[in-house]
């Protein structure tokens, strides 16, 4: 090795190695308080941080069937409904920190309606859908504790991760959300029509009926996080009246699950479980009043656009109606 | 070990350089022979110890022939040799496979228990027929027991690769005993070359290796766009894979003063099959070309002397028949299954159809159609290559040419209504977000391996300045970053 080289592996590259690494601390130091913007959870948590108060008497949460329709139709007059529906990878957990970030600018709500389908309840963030999902996007001091107590094998609060080693995370993602424009409203979506829409009905692909018939064979279950979620939701709001509304599923998938009594059994679980720490609980089933036929779904979560989309839009709108109605009944 | 897992990254190979130049250099450099192959032995022993005893024993009874032949030169002996080799390879690589489809051809659906194939053997087969033909054929004169042990199982290419000649390593091993070696002259470049290496498979190779596997894994369900994403993804993830193993390879072997021969050079540039293949897998070609190509033709052309052949009988005994025979043994060369013999074919046909363009002296292509034409055909052949099923590619490769599969996605439903086109949820362009990823990882990957010289070859270029201090720094960093998961090399099942 001649003397260039021998200094170049000596000195030169350990030390330009080390102020790499340091010049990547600096400037995730410089950035760290820059909000993420990589997918529609992260612009919504902005929105709540950034945008202007909402204070809508009803908070609509829920998976991605819901998120899907809603970023299209408007299920209640503007103001009325806050949209905080997000995709499963966060969880309800997911859900539940959403709904805290909402109420540290807005009163609290007169009621939460959960829109969703029933494995929304037995899904717990795991891995990288956790990371991505969960722990990097609700990271304040009482969300982490949260995670600490409940989701330990998620969230590791000792882990000290250099910036170096995450370059992507800790300052590619944060340069992205600079060059791109702050998101400061809700999405917002057309108010759907009273009318019934004119439906698809073409035929289904093959591979849709396979994940509807794959969908169908996995059971139902109700996590402990969740459960833990939900009680959290009711203890920090005990004024407002908690609803749940069981997503469109597709026929097969529907029918399979009320045969092994699995809606049923659901239902009894969170009814049971939440008895004693929310004010008021209440189950409304979509699917008892409307059937989805296979055909009407695009994936075996997703209904097909824009006929089915509208036709959930739409019931979705009676349905809010009626619960607030109801509610006001109540205050009378 | 992997070449990018950790204990090999931070205490293995640390270790070996050490020992090596400290006893090179204090106790003689026969003795750092014998620390470098107690190292490689451990080093595939990590792996799977009860098979470090077939590759010993490999090693022995090569070296017993090699020596035979040296002192007289049998026919048979090499024979005899040559088959052992083939027999053992044949037994644990390709003895389901053939027997299966025997049972298929007697209309018996024979199935037999799974073989453990032992790492690397066909690289260390390879190796070893070469030195028993250049033995016979007295391209070499004399090998020592150590110098013989070091070529066939120095861990920088035990596993796969570059397939090293022994006339290639011989000086260099008779020099590095007599202390008159490289030494540790060439050590800051194979840490440039290993680094590189390293970047290509870790950062490149493994960040576009889920698109390409989320396209293959749903061969049916997948769209025009799709198929061709996925296609192209795996192009890519192929060759950084492969290149920056062979890269690494290279790499360690300059750490330890040693020059192996490099494998490619800028292969998605060529601009015609045969140029291609001068480009991928170098060292791989070289061998299929001295030792079955070349005999085959060169006998041909022997014969076509002596009885007078047309020009087309000699053309297609002498270059057709050998190209065919060659590629389909060089594709179940990389695994007993028909995908892979499906993927020689096609490299067979195009070197065919390149060959037939040149005796009919047709008019040369412009560059940019002999380029497209190339891609086109080694894409085709890569899908056999990674494909589960020959019926999988197939059907890959009907999407990607069937204008009726051409459905937009539903996150451009706007678009597709506008201009009056199918849309639906698809199965891998399910989101704007992964797409537009997948397309970024496509360019990017697609520029570097147009523009990104393989450095083996242009040693002379690299000084060691600041500027390369700071890249090597960013890439290494990087790589350490995604070290968490070691991904094992698409080689290393050959």
């Amino acid at each position: 090795m001649n003397t260039q080289w021998r200094k170049f592996i000596s000195v030169t590259f350990p030390l330009v190695f080390i102020v790499v690494a340091l010049l990547a601390e600096a400037i995730s130091f410089f950035l760290k308080d820059i909000p993420l913007r990589r997918h529609d959870l992260d612009r919504l948590v902005v929105v709540l941080e950034e945008g202007k108060a909402i204070n809508a008497p009803t908070v609509l949460l829920g998976d991605s069937i819901t998120q899907d329709v809603l970023k299209n139709y408007r299920v209640a007059p503007i103001g009325e409904v806050a949209n905080l529906t997000t995709n499963k990878a966060s969880g309800v957990v997911g859900s539940m920190f959403l709904l805290g970030r909402y109420l540290e600018k807005n009163i609290p709500p007169k009621r939460v309606v959960f829109a969703s389908t029933p494995e929304f309840f037995g899904y717990d963030p795991e891995g990288k859908a956790a990371e991505i999902y969960l722990t990097s996007v609700f990271n304040k001091t009482e969300e982490q504790r949260w995670l600490l107590k409940y989701m330990s094998n998620v969230f590791d609060d000792q882990k000290i991760e250099p910036a170096i080693l995450n370059i992507e995370g800790k300052i590619g993602y944060k340069i992205l959300a600079l060059l791109t424009s702050t998101p400061d409203s809700l999405i917002e979506g057309s108010e759907v029509s009273n009318q019934m829409p004119v439906l698809e009905s073409s035929s289904i692909h093959p591979s849709v009926q396979r994940g509807i018939n794959s969908r169908s064979n996995n059971p139902l279950i109700l996590s402990k996080i969740v459960e833990h979620a939900l009680t959290t939701i009711c203890k920090t709001l005990p004024e407002t009246d908690l609803y749940f509304v069981l997503a469109p599923m597709p026929e097969t998938t529907y029918l399979k699950r009320k045969e092994k009594s699995e809606i049923k059994k659901i239902k009894n679980k969170l009814l049971k479980q939440l008895k004693n720490s929310c004010l008021k609980v209440g189950f409304i089933d979509i699917n008892e009043h409307r059937v989805f036929p296979d055909i009407a779904m695009r994936d075996s979560d997703h209904l097909k656009r824009p006929g089915w989309t509208a036709e959930y839009a739409r019931l979705l709108k009676q349905i809010i109606k009626e619960i607030e109605s109801d509610y006001s009944q109540a205050l009378q | 070990m992997l070449f990018n897992d950790p204990i090999f990254l931070f205490i293995f190979l640390p270790i070996v350089v050490i020992l090596f130049h400290w006893i090179r250099r204090d106790v003689g450099g026969g003795a750092s022979m014998v620390l470098i192959v107690a190292a490689s032995i451990f080093f595939y022993g990590w792996w799977n110890p009860p098979y470090l005893l077939l590759l010993l024993g490999s090693v022995l009874f090569n070296y017993a022939v090699t020596h035979q032949l040296l002192k007289s030169p049998s026919r048979l002996l090499l024979i005899v040799g040559v088959l052992a080799n083939i027999a053992v390879l044949g037994y644990f690589k390709y003895r389901n496979f053939f027997m299966e489809n025997i049972g298929l051809l007697l209309g018996e659906g024979w199935q037999f228990e799974e073989i453990f194939i032992p790492l690397a053997i066909s690289f260390f087969t390879f190796q070893q027929v070469a030195l028993l033909v250049d033995a016979h054929d007295g391209q070499i004169k004399r090998v020592k027991f150590l110098d013989f042990a070091t070529f066939v199982i120095l861990f920088p290419q035990l596993i796969a690769g570059p397939i090293v000649l022994y006339r290639e390593m011989d000086k260099q091993f008779q020099s590095l005993r007599n202390g008159s070696g490289a030494g540790l002259s060439l050590f800051g470049l194979g840490v440039v070359t290993f680094i590189l290496g390293l970047f290509k498979k870790v950062a490149l190779a493994d960040g576009i290796a889920p698109f390409a596997d989320s396209v293959f894994a749903v061969a049916d369900q997948l769209t025009m766009l799709e198929a061709w994403g996925g296609v192209i993804a795996y192009t890519l993830q192929l060759y950084f894979d492969f290149s920056g193993y062979s890269d690494m390879a290279v790499g360690l072997g300059m750490m330890f003063g040693l020059l192996l021969p490099i494998n490619f050079n800028l292969p998605y540039r060529a601009t015609s099959m045969i140029d291609f293949w001068k480009r991928w897998h170098i060292t791989m070609t070289r061998f299929f070309m001295m030792y079955l190509y070349s005999p085959i033709a060169l006998s041909v052309m022997r014969k076509s002397i002596l009885n007078d052949w047309s020009k087309q009988k000699q053309f297609l005994l002498g270059i057709v028949v050998p190209i065919i025979i060659t590629f389909l043994v060089s594709g179940l060369w990389h695994g007993a299954a028909w995908t892979f013999v499906a993927f020689g074919a096609v490299n067979a046909l195009g070197l065919v159809v390149n060959h037939l363009w040149k005796e009919w002296q047709l008019p040369r292509p412009h560059i940019f159609f002999g380029w497209l034409l190339t891609m086109l055909t080694i894409m085709v052949s890569f899908v056999y290559f990674r494909a589960d099923s020959i019926a999988n590619a197939n059907l890959i490769i009907l999407t990607m040419m069937d204008p009726a599969s051409f459905i937009f996605p539903n996150w451009l439903s706007y678009y597709a209504d506008y201009l009056g086109m199918p849309w639906h949820t698809l199965s891998v362009f399910s989101s704007g977000t992964y797409t537009v990823r997948m397309v970024g990882w496509i360019v990017v990957l697609a520029l570097l391996s147009l523009l990104l010289k393989n450095r083996p070859l242009h040693l002379h270029e690299i000084r060691p300045t600041v500027g390369l201090a700071i890249s090597l720094s960013v890439m290494l960093w990087i790589t350490l970053g995604w070290l968490d998961e070691p991904s094992t090399f698409i080689y290393f099942q050959f």
